[in-house]
């Protein structure tokens, strides 16, 4: 068993409380990401389980054992960090080789761990060479070998894609994923990329402040996010918000944005009723807007006019900056829309995936 | 020509500069090259009897040896001592600004008046002897100034108080270039704080060690103003050594063949303080 559990968990420095009453179970061989913006205090969640922060109050597990005041190396646990912190005087098999030979294990023992190691991340070749003179990604891959040797119960890996450019953390992220269905063992990975996140994760927290606004799978993040925070973290380009009136006319439900007026679906409006005359947040995402004409006409209760800002042509798709009202929108529309800066264009919202938020606590309410 | 237009004015201001250190430093020192070849009787050069006399000379090879043995002494204590203060300097604790501005006293004093503070304690009615007469470790005051080698420790002594605060801000700036996450690593990976030091402290601070050591040793084989003032003549060094031949006993000659010996010794740890210099910034 190698859960991690975190319980009524709270770190402060000094004054300042970083992490309020945490409370989250890793459940073993999940791989977990903890996401952020800086400052969040995911990383102190991390090293708090690495043990490089004491726990101010609160228990944490590891497996069956209460971990709150057991040193690192006693926790069986291993660590990727964000500038791979790799021996700079030892070269890549003495690097891999430290861990295993402090623990007294032996030579022959040791050697077969590393080169295996090497054969999984494919740095057979590197062994005998020294940190310096490895690129960027050769060292992350040093890094995680010399966490993989050790078969710790639990990996910890801190935003270690960050330092490498954005073809190569492509690549590594789907071969620390594929590390991860190979070695099934339990991986914490922090992050502040939410593309990172929704591809990797099995499950992902997402943190604000010190606490948790969500933990869970990423489509159920993408597709329910639990609060506003939530909502425009994850995802890009992030979700639209627009303020507006919730009115009922006769038994059907109205948003009024000023700009446009839109009807929600019959299937949405169970917990509209509390919130008639309120001013709501509506939430929806850029690719959630269409504007193929037929749509528009088919249905003009969720159509309104915008005038485009900017075009930004990505090749397979294009981001389209609106403006309606006084408010400005971001849509993802197909490229074969020919549109230019200043055109008038008709869009639909597909109301199926249209967000609601209160306003006053920013919690979702559809 | 056209570099003189060009830079004219940079040439102007570099002038004086050259010219102080062509007449004040770099022409001294080749005629003071130069003497040491030449015979003090004759004029004839180049002749070696300069050299073969102080070779010969009893006081000469005793100045030789104890510059060493100082060296020697001094600088291992000083690295050591130098250490162990800079390792706990990276800790934090309570007063630890305080501690570290008054660490940096002796180097703000000059090396003579340390010296002449070195003769209260190291005196022959000094307050050492006074205290190890007090705790009956002794029946008679020792003479620390009388030769051998507690003379010698006594100037090292000395001189460890004077630099060893120098070594630690030296050894303390590459302690403190070392990134903490390879000391977290160390500690995920299970090292112990002696396993630590042994492992990682010491090899990354290699290179600072060994800057530290060649600065060191350049500045202890100078050593002057100590052994002048705490030993005198009775227990020389080469640069007394060399001061006394031509102040004392009128001989230019041999001072100079001294000196020349002092020069090519700190000479080979210039280019060897160089070299390392050159190593490091490839490694960085």
């Amino acid at each position: 068993m190698s859960e991690v559990v975190f319980k009524n968990v709270c770190k402060n420095y000094g004054q300042v409380t970083v992490i309020h009453d945490l409370n989250l179970t890793i459940r073993d061989g999940e791989f977990l990401v903890l996401v952020g913006p800086s400052g969040c205090g995911k990383s102190t969640i991390l090293r708090m389980i690495a043990g490089l922060e004491k726990i101010t109050a609160g228990e944490l597990y590891i497996g069956d054992r209460l971990v709150n005041d057991l040193p690192p190396k006693d926790r069986d646990i291993a660590m990727v960090f964000q500038n791979y912190a790799l021996y700079p005087h030892m070269n890549v098999y003495e690097n891999m080789a430290f861990g295993l030979k402090l623990r007294r294990f032996p030579g022959e023992e040791i050697d077969r761990r590393v080169k295996e190691a090497a054969s999984i991340l494919r740095i057979e070749h590197l062994l005998k060479r020294k940190p310096k003179e490895l690129s960027g990604g050769q060292r992350q891959r040093v890094a995680i070998g010399r966490s993989i040797v050790r078969k710790p119960q639990v990996f910890l890996m801190d935003e270690p894609l960050s330092n490498l450019d954005a073809k190569l953390r492509v690549e590594m992220r789907a071969e620390i994923s594929k590390l991860h269905n190979r070695l099934q063992t339990t991986v914490v990975y922090v992050t502040h990329d939410q593309t990172e996140a929704m591809t990797m994760g099995e499950r992902i927290a997402v943190i604000k402040d010190g606490s948790i606004q969500q933990v869970d799978t990423p489509l159920n993040i993408y597709n329910h996010p639990a609060n506003m925070f939530v909502a425009g973290f994850i995802g890009s380009p992030a979700m639209n918000f627009l303020p507006c009136r919730v009115e009922r006319i006769d038994d059907e439900f109205y948003l009024d944005a000023q700009a446009f007026k839109i009807q929600v679906p019959k299937a949405k409006t169970e917990k509209l009723e509390a919130y008639t005359g309120r001013e709501v947040v509506f939430g929806f995402r850029p690719e959630d807007i269409h504007s193929e004409p037929v749509l528009s006409e088919t249905h003009a209760n969720s159509s309104f006019t915008g005038v485009v800002d900017v075009v930004e042509l990505l090749g397979a798709e294009m981001i389209v900056h609106l403006s309606t009202g006084t408010h400005s929108i971001i849509a993802k529309l197909d490229v074969r829309t020919r549109l230019k800066r200043g055109d008038k264009l008709q869009l639909t919202f597909d109301m199926n995936k249209i967000h609601l938020f209160d306003k006053e606590n920013e919690v979702a309410i559809l | 020509m056209k570099i003189l237009k060009t830079y004219r004015l940079e040439i102007i201001m570099l002038l004086p500069l050259v010219l102080y250190i062509i007449g004040f430093t770099f022409l001294p020192v080749m005629n003071t090259i130069f003497m040491s070849f030449q015979n003090p009787h004759t004029g004839a050069f180049p002749t070696f009897a300069n050299y073969q006399y102080i070779f010969g000379r009893r006081d000469f090879n005793d100045a030789f040896w104890n510059t060493m043995i100082i060296t020697g002494i001094g600088l291992t204590l000083e690295m050591t001592i130098g250490l162990v203060i800079a390792l706990m300097l990276t800790k934090n604790f309570k007063g630890r600004g305080v501690f570290r501005s008054f660490l940096l006293i002796p180097m703000g004093v000059p090396t003579l008046v340390s010296a002449v503070t070195m003769t209260y304690i190291f005196n022959i009615h000094g307050y050492l002897n006074e205290l190890l007469y007090r705790l009956h470790l002794i029946k008679i005051p020792v003479d620390w100034a009388g030769g051998g080698l507690k003379t010698l420790l006594m100037i090292v002594f000395a001189d460890m108080w004077k630099v060893t605060p120098m070594v630690v801000l030296l050894l303390l700036a590459g302690l403190e270039s070392i990134p903490g996450e390879v000391y977290e690593a160390a500690s995920i990976d299970g090292a112990s704080t002696w396993q630590t030091f042994r492992h990682v402290t010491l090899p990354l601070l290699k290179p600072s060690i060994t800057m530290t050591l060649i600065l060191r040793a350049i500045d202890a084989f100078r050593i002057f103003e100590l052994p002048m003032v705490l030993a005198g003549k009775n227990t020389p060094v080469l640069s007394t050594y060399a001061y006394m031949e031509y102040n004392a006993y009128n001989n230019p000659y041999t001072s100079a063949a001294g000196s020349t010996i002092l020069l090519v010794m700190i000479l080979i740890f210039i280019f060897g303080y160089l070299f390392v210099s050159e190593r490091n910034k490839e490694v960085i």
